[in-house]
């Protein structure tokens, strides 16, 4: 079992390893992406400042996420409570929304690249929020779901049988007791959306780059360590929509790992 | 039917939004890359006209073919590698005590907060030209200088690193199905530890099958760790499929390319899935 336990925290590490060594690599005094670094400095985040494109991509991730969390949060939650009721085609409805999960992100940037600019939102901001929305959706309708799984139904059935009207229903039964799941899947769907780079690659254009496209794109052209201040933001960015979710609800509360 | 109506009407107002969106765009962008697949090209506009000939190119030329091999295997190394690094972690997870077992899957799922980007990036800076490994190989007094990216064997890394949390999950998810007291009635009935345990590995079996289809199929969708690690010398479909589709502006020749890739993954994960369900039913 000490082996077990050993050998799994070395895997551990090595998952992490990476990444901090990409953090840690960030504040090099040198001009080179190398580790160790040469020297301490915040030079490369005084570039990262200082270049437009880097900044308005920032800005562009934070608002597309934003959106995203939004209207996928809006979606899957009312999707799935539609879910338990029981009605004919239930099954399949619930298999379609959950189908965009099963394709490669490839297929899926491809596909809105062609049909998104033939109806004209190909390289804008609402296309990457439509892109990114289909493949939240799911995420949402999961979580969501889970957290409906115990008695919420029940009680919310209830209460509308007491007399209480729908929106009533909703306000005080149903929404207070899936709170978890609809803040664990809107904060999912806006981490989500804000490290998506394959589909927003396809989707971007001039007015629409986000920040993980331009850090990709930035490499081919001059490779420096401003990428990788641009990267540790993006990991800080990550960081804190998840502190947003530990502190208010708890994270496995809002996975479904522990129920109340 | 007036008493039925009132009581569907909620959840169809409900299901309208999610099942409206996903309907114009999700199911009309695929259904619309397989019609634009199946056209020619031509810089002033798709001319009319269906034509198989993107689909010919692809299946008739070694080039492309050989691509699709090597999609293939990529993404088969990927998986295997993955399941025989991650079914030691699985069973960890589900042999340890309830809070370490909370600890560690916050280990395991931590990294997927991380964009792809930086998680391939990380490899840039490990094996790059001034990058740990050859630091490491300089302190050994071993010959470093060049760099050890653009490469199969980093993109393998890169693949590994990034999809590595789903097998684990996967396999944790059967794992916990399995109730340990079969461990101790193995014992019992007078096997050895090794034994013991050996005879419940196929009862993890459902675990593997499910990692390793989850797996194989987000590593032949991948496109940016392949592209960061790989530069020009790990060729795969994601590759071509974008160069053709964005760089080249080639709509219908990249449609096609990905209309190979899905059907093409999600048929090798029917057999893979089928043999391995005939294998398991064999009576011994």
């Amino acid at each position: 079992m000490t082996a077990l336990y050993a050998y799994t925290a070395l895997v551990l590490l090595a998952l992490t390893g990476p990444i901090a060594v990409v953090v840690a690599a960030s504040f090099t005094g040198g001009d080179t992406m190398g580790f160790p670094p040469e020297g301490w400095s915040l030079r490369w985040y005084r570039a990262f400042l200082n270049d437009n494109e880097f900044v308005d991509a920032a800005w562009v991730s934070v608002q597309v996420a934003t959106y995203v969390s939004a209207l996928s949060t809006v979606l899957g939650t009312a999707a799935a409570l539609a879910l338990t009721w029981r009605f004919p085609g239930r099954g399949a409805l619930a298999a379609f929304l959950a189908l965009p999960l099963g394709i490669p992100a490839v297929v899926l940037g491809l596909a809105f690249l062609v049909l998104y600019t033939q109806m004209g939102f190909g390289g804008t901001k609402a296309g990457i929020v439509a892109g990114h929305v289909v493949f939240t959706l799911p995420f949402v309708l999961r979580l969501v779901g889970a957290s409906l799984a115990g008695d919420a139904g029940n009680t919310a059935r209830a209460a509308a049988g007491l007399g209480a009207p729908p929106w009533r229903v909703f306000w005080h039964v149903t929404l207070p007791s899936i709170r978890a799941g609809v803040v664990g899947g809107a904060v999912f769907a806006a981490i989500l959306s804000f490290d998506e780079v394959v589909i927003s690659l396809f989707l971007s254009g001039p007015d629409a780059v986000t920040l993980p496209v331009r850090i990709f794109t930035y490499v081919d052209q001059s490779p420096g360590p401003v990428v990788l201040a641009a990267g540790a933001v993006l990991v800080a960015g990550a960081l804190a929509v998840f502190a947003i979710l530990e502190i208010t609800v708890g994270t496995s509360r809002a996975f479904g790992l522990e129920q109340r | 039917m007036t008493r039925v109506a009132p009581a569907l009407l909620m959840p169809a107002l409900l299901l309208l939004p999610a099942v409206l969106a996903l309907t114009v765009l999700f199911a009309c962008p695929l259904l619309f890359l397989a019609w634009e697949s199946l056209h020619r090209f031509s810089l002033t506009g798709t001319p009319p006209g269906l034509t198989l000939a993107n689909y010919l190119r692809l299946l008739g030329d070694p080039f492309y073919l050989g691509m699709l091999g090597e999609t293939f295997r990529l993404a088969t190394m990927t998986a295997l590698i993955c399941l025989v690094l991650g079914y030691p972690v699985a069973w960890c997870l589900r042999l340890a005590p309830r809070r370490v077992q909370g600890w560690l899957l916050l280990g395991l799922l931590a990294p997927l907060l991380v964009s792809v980007v930086v998680r391939s990036f990380g490899w840039v800076v490990v094996l790059g030209e001034f990058g740990l490994l050859n630091a490491g190989l300089r302190a050994l007094g071993l010959p470093a200088g060049r760099t050890h990216l653009f490469n199969e064997g980093a993109v393998l890394a890169g693949l590994v690193h990034v999809f590595f949390p789903f097998m684990v999950l996967a396999l944790f998810g059967s794992l916990q199905r399995l109730d340990l007291q079969l461990l101790r009635a193995a014992r019992g009935l007078g096997a050895n530890p090794l034994r013991a345990f050996l005879a419940l590995v196929p009862l993890t079996l459902p675990g593997a099958v499910a990692g390793v289809s989850t797996v194989f199929a987000l590593a032949t969708g991948s496109y940016v760790t392949v592209a960061v690690l790989g530069g020009t010398g790990v060729r795969v479909l994601a590759v071509v499929a974008y160069e053709q589709a964005v760089s080249g502006m080639n709509w219908p020749l990249g449609a096609a390319v990905g209309v190979v890739l899905l059907v093409a993954t999600t048929l090798a994960l029917r057999l893979f899935t089928a043999a391995v369900g005939r294998m398991y039913r064999v009576p011994g």
